[in-house]
């Protein structure tokens, strides 16, 4: 693993203020990844993990420090020059997948494609390429509440991953779910980073879900104090 | 028990309950008090939804009672302490009687204790009067001859400073002229009078002005321009020695209290004029005037109703979404409460008590913000609205803003508990976990016992309808049955299908041009609702069970690039909560099917002004008339002294004339009469008038050869009038069809029907009517017959004389009219204008309009704060999905255009349905009941407005939330718990 890394993280900080109480989520956390990597980032609550992957996706913004995306700068995009990178370049999973429960499972899929402007045709076609990826042949017409909850979390991962992106952000993505079915969703997500060489972030508690990573990192207060490579 | 002291009842208990439950419950009062002060923002705007329906029902109250008021308070000023009136009146004209009458009337009324406090003698004349030294005059001052010594009772005549005065002290020749005649003669004391009495064999009265009294008491009777005189003095300037024509009688109490014995006086003159056989009649003219004060407002009071019955209908829609939506948004927290251990009646409690805050508190404003919208309607309305010498002001009872509280409360609060026991069924472990409701085998029976519940309504309501002959059972009986066989169907999965096809059926059932009502018996503005209601329900369905498909074969075809998901996004959730998106939908289209309806009349009405002023003119521009009665002699003669020929279009031949006897007329063989104008046409009428005809006989017999004449064209019709002296010529009010008028107050006749006219004195005539024709006439409505036979058969002092101008192009009629009335003044000659009359009622009634539209427009508020309400609840509700649609790439543009299309979609569809189905309906009821009237257009750029305006409110009512849910930085809104 001796690429350029993909994300860089520069003495990043970030504070909340909550009422009276400032809260300090990032203490200056300095961080690379290179492309393809698996990153398992862990800790107990409130250290800071989700705040790492909102702050470095650019779904949030640092208080200050710098995060480096393919070398490019999020601190200097505003905000529809990151929405527009996110659409092509990243996917997210969620703990609570986040769908649209009025969306059809395809359509939920597509819908990363269709703001990143690829035709309806081509979209649909490689959102159902997707859904046979993740094993969810025949429920692209089902809408989220007809779906189990491993089945959710399959479309959430084939939206994340049906634009090809570069890296992908995964907060708990087997939070919800249960040890059997989390087993399975790690076991595709490995599979898809293997396969599509696609960066992975991924927050979790769980050890046997972080175990399955390149690398964990262990944060508290809002540093990362420990960094494991699996073997 | 009435309606309202039921609700009333109603409120009281409800009240009574929710102290209880205050006291005794005090967990719940505290969640339901904690849940209010959850959000203030959204306590105000479903406070606002909530109030704008007592807002209505208050305001139409108010409306009511303010011209209940001023028309009561017309009549105490027009009559003063007159309860009753006594005369040999006819069509309009008193008749004169012995005045030995009075003597014998008020003789039994002793005899019988009647409580009267005075009964007056009167000659009561109307003619022209001038000025000598100001040259000012005026056709139609009122003398009125007393005799001092009675008038007691009805107070004395004031002058301006305060001195009273009567007629007693009066010498021969002077009068007294009230401040309106004063005026209108730009008289003062000691200036002369020339009174002009009578018409073919004219009397000059020369009389001096001794005072000027005020126009209150008697010198305000009907609000006339009137000089008073002694009643010898009256009696000899007149030659009705021993006359008087009008006996005024005042009962015990004052000029408000009387009334209350108006029947047993009424009923003690009535016996004494039986038992003298005197051809008097009487008049309860103080009660008559009351009730009918109070019928006006009652009148408007429905019409405001009627009116704002979607506004309320839309209020109640807005009750039942913000408390399913505040049930929806609590589903988790309600579940876990189950959970805990609480009762479905503990939830249904907390949420009711919530509600009867809102309830309360929202009628509350509502009823008083009814005062205040009543307040600017009454405004606009004497603004706006021609109304004479009424004063118009604001008045209001205050037992009208408590019914409307009651009744606001009683509405919110049955909705309320409606809504409140539907969230009270939910399933914990569901809605914990926030899932939706699936259907269950037991809901699906359900739905398929209350689909053939309905249906069997729905049937037993079509069999009353058709049986009866009833608009209120056939308009809402077919619709109903279709609407349960739908939702029967739909039990069995068929929801779509069923639901539109009964739909279409509904809109089809209104819509065809069939009448479905019965004029006579139904009430019009029962069925307008009811036919309303089921329109915009039917279009409503249609839309919300199939936009959604129609919507996404367009998406197919449409747009590629940024705008696919954003459109796609925005139209999946109003098109998947197919019940929060009709009822809101419902909220729009109900008050713009209301508001497009009076548009479309007020389009109609302006688009045939044309028409309507060249049918009822019949050609000729200005109408003349004598005040009183009898015929100007040498009319022609002086005319061609003063005018020149080139100012009528045809020279001399413009101008006729017609001799106009106010009769009663009744079928041949018939026992009832009604009041009819009997125009006797000369020949220049006969040949010059322009009115048409929509039936007419074949052919009739001339008088002169005895030979039968074919009638082929208008003019011959005519002019069988002057060869039959036997035909008579009806307008249109005459005959049917005309869908407004109730049989009961009109004659009914088709060409070939014997009518008979006649006079009070006896005189008849029996006519066969030989064409009726196309109009209602405004200003020349009645039976139309050869001059001769009015000169023939009635005598002059009944008649008056009508003259009809065909003015040249380039004439100046305002000059025309001026210079005639002059010349004619001592005849009291008056003119009309019509084109300038047709106009000013052409305003009036436009201004009516206009002012009803605004009204409904307040009804919009609903509907905009109901967008803003369900907007408000989106924001809060997909906070967590904006953040993913950020996170995958959706830009704030993005997410700001998500909102505003999908509030765009329901405001489109709502204005859309409205708006369709308004103009629609007003073709139908063109169709029925004016088709042969006027020309149907559809006034675009007015409704091009009203979609604008309405658009435009329900962009701004929801653009601060939409942009709000924009700016929500997407890492905040994914971690959202509320």
């Amino acid at each position: 693993m001796a690429e350029e890394p993909i994300i860089r993280g520069i003495d990043a900080h970030k504070t909340y203020n909550s009422g009276p109480v400032t809260v300090h989520a990032l203490r200056g956390v300095n961080l690379e990844i290179p492309r393809g990597e698996m990153v398992a980032i862990m800790g107990p609550s409130g250290c800071g993990k989700t705040t790492l992957l909102n702050c470095f996706s650019g779904l949030d913004d640092l208080t200050s420090g710098d995060v480096q995306i393919e070398g490019v700068s999020l601190s200097g995009m505003d905000d529809d020059a990151k929405s527009r990178y996110r659409s092509r370049r990243m996917g997210f999973v969620f703990q609570s997948y986040n769908l649209l429960p009025v969306l059809t499972a395809a359509e939920n899929v597509e819908l990363p494609l269709l703001v990143a402007k690829v035709p309806a045709k081509d979209a649909r076609r490689k959102a159902l390429v997707l859904m046979e990826q993740v094993e969810l042949n025949g429920w692209a017409g089902h809408k989220p509440a007809q779906l189990s909850a491993g089945q959710q979390q399959r479309v959430a991962i084939a939206r994340a991953l049906v634009n090809d992106p570069a890296i992908v952000w995964a907060d708990e993505p087997t939070g919800n779910l249960d040890s059997e079915t989390s087993a399975q969703i790690m076991d595709l997500l490995v599979h898809l980073n293997r396969e599509q060489r696609q960066t992975l972030v991924l927050v979790t508690h769980d050890a046997i879900v972080s175990s399955r990573a390149h690398r964990i990192l262990r944060m508290r207060n809002g540093q990362i104090v420990e960094e494991t490579r699996s073997a | 028990m009435t309606v309202p002291e039921i609700a009333l009842f109603a409120v009281v208990v409800g009240i009574v309950l929710a102290g209880l439950l205050l006291a005794t419950r005090p967990l719940l009062a505290r969640l339901a008090a904690r849940n209010i002060r959850r959000r203030t923002t959204r306590v105000v705007i479903v406070i606002l939804g909530l109030l704008v329906g007592t807002a209505v029902i208050s305001s139409s109250l108010v409306v009511g009672d303010t011209l209940s008021y001023i028309f009561l308070e017309d009549v105490y000023v027009r009559l003063g302490a007159i309860d009753e009136i006594v005369s040999n009146e006819f069509g309009g004209q008193l008749f004169s009687f012995a005045e030995t009458n009075l003597t014998q009337i008020r003789a039994d009324l002793i005899t019988a204790k009647s409580p009267v406090d005075g009964i007056a003698p009167t000659l009561l004349k109307v003619m022209p009067v001038r000025n000598v030294a100001g040259n000012k005059g005026n056709q139609q001052i009122t003398i009125m001859g007393l005799n001092a010594s009675y008038e007691r009772a009805f107070g004395p005549l004031t002058t301006r400073d305060g001195r009273s005065l009567d007629t007693g002290a009066l010498r021969p020749d002077d009068v007294f002229a009230n401040a309106r005649a004063a005026a209108d003669l730009n008289a003062t004391p000691g200036q002369n009078l020339t009174l002009f009495y009578g018409t073919t064999n004219q009397t000059l009265v020369h009389t001096t002005v001794a005072d000027i009294v005020r126009d209150e008491g008697t010198a305000s009777y009907e609000r006339r321009a009137i000089l008073f005189m002694d009643l010898r003095s009256a009696q000899s300037a007149f030659n009705e020695n021993g006359s008087i024509n009008l006996i005024r009688v005042s009962n015990v109490g004052g000029v408000v209290e009387g009334v209350a014995v108006s029947d047993q006086v009424t009923q003690d003159l009535r016996l004494s004029i039986a038992s003298h056989h005197l051809a008097l009649r009487v008049q309860d003219a103080k009660a008559s005037g009351i009730a009918q004060a109070v019928q006006i407002g009652r009148a408007a009071m429905e019409l405001f109703l009627v009116m704002g019955a979607f506004g309320i209908l839309a209020g109640i829609l807005l009750i039942v979404n913000i408390f399913v939506m505040l049930a929806e948004e609590r589903k988790p927290e309600l579940g876990i409460a189950r959970a805990v251990g609480f009762l479905r009646r503990d939830l249904l409690t907390a949420f009711a008590l919530e509600g009867t805050f809102y309830a309360i508190v929202a009628a509350a404003l509502g009823a008083l913000a009814g005062l205040g919208l009543g307040y600017v309607m009454i405004y606009f309305f004497d603004r706006l609205v021609p109304h004479g010498d009424v004063v118009v002001t604001f008045h209001f009872d205050p037992t009208s803003v408590i019914t409307a509280f009651v009744a606001g409360t009683a509405l919110t609060w049955v909705t309320i508990l409606l809504a409140s026991w539907r969230v009270s069924r939910l399933n914990i472990v569901r809605a914990i976990r926030d899932l939706p409701e699936p259907g269950t085998p037991e809901q699906s029976r359900d739905v398929l016992i209350a689909g053939i519940l309905t249906s069997l309504a729905g049937l037993a309501l079509t069999a009353w309808g058709f049986l009866t002959d009833t608009g209120i059972g056939k308009i809402p009986g077919p619709p109903v049955l279709a609407i349960g066989l739908g939702v029967a169907a739909a039990s069995r999965g068929w929801a779509r299908i069923a639901l539109t096809l009964a739909s279409l059926f509904n809109l089809a059932w209104i819509l065809t041009p069939v009448g479905l009502l019965n004029q006579r018996t139904d009430n019009v503005s029962v069925a307008f609702v009811m036919t309303g209601i089921i329109l915009v329900g039917s279009g409503i369905l249609i839309a919300v069970f199939n936009v959604s498909e129609v919507l996404r074969a367009l998406l197919r075809r449409a747009s590629r690039g940024a705008g696919r998901p954003v459109l796609t996004t925005a139209v999946s959730y109003p098109t998947e909560k197919r019940f929060r998106t009709g009822m809101t939908v419902a909220m729009f289209a109900l008050i713009l099917f209301m508001v497009t309806l009076i548009s479309m009349v007020q389009g109609l009405q302006a688009s045939s002004l044309d028409t309507f002023v060249r049918q009822q003119s019949g050609g000729y521009d200005v109408i003349a008339y004598t005040t009183s009665y009898g015929e100007i002699p040498n009319f022609r003669q002086m005319l061609q002294q003063n005018f020149s020929d080139r100012l009528f279009l045809g020279g001399w031949s413009g101008v006729s004339s017609a001799s106009v006897l106010p009769a009663k007329v009744q079928s041949v063989g018939g026992n009832r009469s009604y009041d009819y104008t009997l125009w006797g046409v000369d020949n220049f009428l006969l040949r010059s008038n322009g009115y048409g005809f929509t039936s007419f006989l074949p052919s009739f017999v001339n008088e002169s050869t005895g030979l039968r004449e074919d009638l082929t064209s208008r003019e011959s019709v005519w002019l069988s009038l002057r060869y039959n002296h036997t035909l008579a010529i009806v307008d249109r009010s005459a005959a049917g069809p005309n869908q407004f008028v109730p049989d009961e107050s009109r004659l009914r006749v088709v060409p070939g029907d014997r009518i008979r006219a006649l006079d009070g004195a006896g005189h008849t005539v029996d006519l066969t009517i030989v064409g009726v024709l196309e109009q209602a006439l405004q200003f020349t409505s009645g039976v139309f017959v050869d001059q001769d036979v009015v000169r023939a058969v009635f005598p002059a002092q009944e008649r008056y004389t009508a003259y009809f101008f065909q003015m040249d192009p380039t004439a100046d009629v305002g000059a025309f009219r001026a210079d005639l009335e002059r010349v004619f003044f001592p005849y009291g000659l008056q003119t009309i204008d019509i084109r300038e009359e047709i106009g000013r009622a052409f305003d009036a009634s436009q201004q009516v309009l206009t002012l009803m539209e605004a009204y409904l427009g307040i009804g919009l508020l609903v509907g905009i704060a109901g967008l803003a309400v369900i907007t408000l609840r989106a924001v809060v509700e997909r906070r967590t999905q904006i953040g993913a649609l950020r996170a995958i790439g959706f830009t704030r543009r993005m997410v700001l255009s998500v909102f505003l299309l999908e509030i765009a979609l329901i405001a489109v569809l709502g204005v859309g349905i409205g708006v369709a189905l308004g103009i629609v309906f007003a073709y139908k009821v063109y169709l029925v009941y004016f088709a042969d009237i006027i020309v149907f257009s559809i006034p675009w750029d007015r409704l091009l407005l009203i979609v604008g305006v309405a658009s435009i409110a329900a962009i701004a009512s929801t653009a601060q939330p939409a942009i709000r849910a924009s700016r929500i930085p997407p890492a905040e809104a994914l971690r959202y718990i509320e």
